[in-house]
């Protein structure tokens, strides 16, 4: 048993060296980096307009508690793991050495901490670009204060609600909302490891942007103005749209704070938690009748 | 050199792919701006034609699209040489010097023309759209300082263009990358404004923004722009010279 965790781990190791002066995850990583200036542009302006400081994970938790910017950032993810299922030169000989069961486990270690060695940066990014005004202390901010209770979060469509402040402190807001954004990342990345591993590679990519598409038209703003639903309607089109879109179940505010009938935050993260066991059990059932390719070019730039 | 790569690059389908993408972003940019026109219903002069073509490129549309533009069409083009065996073709016929000088300076033109040749389109795109309402008289108002700022955007544009399309060739050329190739003029021009927008502002100088549209703070105002980063692009010219010579050695 524990040579099997140990060989998988080694497997992983193996991926993870391949980082080494890849210039597809440097050009990931500074996108990354490129990405979190411009969404927490509209955040940091509305500080300096109003002269006010920010906690320091505050842009952190206005930018990415909106759907939008999670479906952009998980979209880079596909840069990163372009190269999946990662062939490299390196695999025919751990393929004579260990199953592939142990191979594809080793895989599945490396996307987990790949992503989160990547929601880790852009968490790090979003308070870099804006430390300049920032503090550190466990405490809402005034510019936190003016964007929840005057409503001009919702003018310039900042999330900041007064259920985000009144229920929690920013550490703990963030640290949910850095789970829930790595559950929908790995939901989608796993996706793409199936669908890599069962149909192909064209088919892992058509499965991310199908996932993305299906999570950004299912938003509840869109439907009301496409239907023109009053009020009632669509307030159970809101409703239905947290549960059933992956996107806003990785939202933070599209959650149950005791107000309404939206999922709860634990009920987020088991269903997530469900969908990725499924994902794996299906991997493992697909890398059986894989069949596996060498040209002798994989991991060329 | 510069000849038959300049030829290579007017045949090729992406040099006017890009050319024809700018001004059909431009146009949906503005999008609204054009409803609200067509709402309203006013007369307008010649003169507003061509402001509405500087506000097109001085929105953020256009800054965010002009790196990524420039670096489409030949960034890459030493890159492909050297993995398709071309180079071995090429080199017989002339000296390094000449080829290295003929695709640096061949990449940043067509880095540059992409732009410019973008903002000639935009022109001629936005003319049917805004015919309907160019029937006011000039009188008093001369088009000639709109048409004079409009040049000089292209201009300044184009010297953009030029350096951050060079940028591209020398970057992949380093790195022996075609990812880098169209990437690192987007993510070095972002990086910059990043470091000028929240840590370092005094630093106009290396703001790339204030390439597109120097205001008062420039020396010599757009002269001084120009100076500046022609004083770049031969930076790369000669830096490429020497790391493109190094990887030839290899061949």
């Amino acid at each position: 048993m524990f040579k099997k965790i140990r060989q998988s781990f080694s497997v992983a190791g193996y991926n993870f060296r391949q980082w080494r002066r890849n210039p597809r995850i440097i050009i990931t990583f500074l996108l990354a980096f490129i990405l979190c200036f411009l969404l927490s542009d509209k955040a940091v302006a509305f500080a300096e307009e109003h002269q006010t400081t920010m906690q320091i994970v505050e842009a952190f938790i206005w930018t990415f508690g909106d759907s939008n910017s999670i479906l952009l950032s998980s979209l880079l993810l596909i840069l990163l793991f372009s190269d999946m299922p990662f062939l490299s030169s390196g695999t025919p000989f751990y393929l004579m050495r260990i199953n592939r069961r142990i191979w594809v486990m080793g895989q599945a270690i490396y996307i987990f901490l790949a992503t989160g060695i990547y929601l880790l940066f852009i968490l790090i990014s979003t308070s870099l670009v804006c430390m300049t005004n920032s503090f550190t202390a466990n405490m809402w901010s005034k510019t936190a204060a003016i964007l929840g209770y005057s409503g001009e979060g919702q003018a310039i469509a900042l999330p900041a609600l007064v259920k985000t402040l009144e229920m929690s402190h920013p550490y703990q807001c963030m640290a949910s909302i850095f789970f829930l954004m790595l559950l929908y990342a790995l939901v989608l990345i796993f996706l793409m490891l199936f669908f890599n591993i069962w149909k192909g590679q064209a088919a892992g990519v058509i499965s991310v942007f199908a996932f993305s598409i299906y999570g950004f038209l299912l938003n509840p703003e869109n439907l009301q103005s496409l239907f023109r639903l009053p009020d009632e309607l669509a307030y159970k089109a809101r409703v239905w749209v947290g549960w059933l879109s992956p996107l806003n179940q990785a939202t933070y505010h599209m959650h149950n704070f005791g107000y309404d009938n939206l999922p709860r935050l634990w009920q987020t993260y088991a269903i997530g938690g469900t969908l990725l066991l499924l994902l794996m059990l299906l991997s493992l059932w697909a890398i059986r009748r894989y069949s596996f390719h060498f040209r002798g070019t994989e991991g060329g730039a | 050199m510069l000849k038959t790569n300049m030829r290579s690059i007017f045949n090729s389908r992406i040099f006017w792919a890009s050319c024809f993408v700018m001004p059909v972003i431009l146009l949906l940019s503005q999008i609204d701006g054009l409803v609200d026109l067509y709402r309203k219903g006013e007369v307008q002069t010649w003169d507003f034609y061509f402001q509405f073509q500087l506000k097109g490129l001085a929105d953020s549309t256009m800054v965010f699209l002009a790196p990524i533009l420039c670096a489409l069409p030949y960034t890459a083009g030493f890159e492909e040489d050297i993995r398709s065996g071309m180079i071995k073709a090429i080199l017989p016929r002339t000296t390094r010097f000449r080829y290295l000088a003929g695709k640096v300076l061949a990449c940043g033109l067509s880095g540059g023309l992409v732009l410019v040749i973008g903002i000639l389109l935009n022109m001629f795109l936005c003319l049917p759209v805004l015919s309907p309402m160019l029937r006011g008289m000039e009188q008093d108002i001369s088009i000639w300082p709109s048409l004079l700022q409009l040049f000089q955007s292209a201009l300044l544009l184009f010297a953009s263009g030029f350096f951050w399309a060079a940028f591209g060739m020398l970057m992949a050329t380093l790195t022996g990358s075609w990812y880098v190739a169209y990437s690192a003029p987007f993510i070095c021009y972002y990086l910059l404004i990043i470091f000028y927008e929240r840590y370092f502002p005094y630093l106009l100088i290396l703001y790339p923004k204030s390439w597109l549209a120097p205001g008062t703070e420039w020396f010599l105002g757009a002269f001084g722009v120009l100076f500046w980063v022609a004083e770049l692009a031969a930076i790369v010219f000669m830096l490429f010279i020497l790391a493109g010579g190094r990887r030839l050695e290899r061949v």
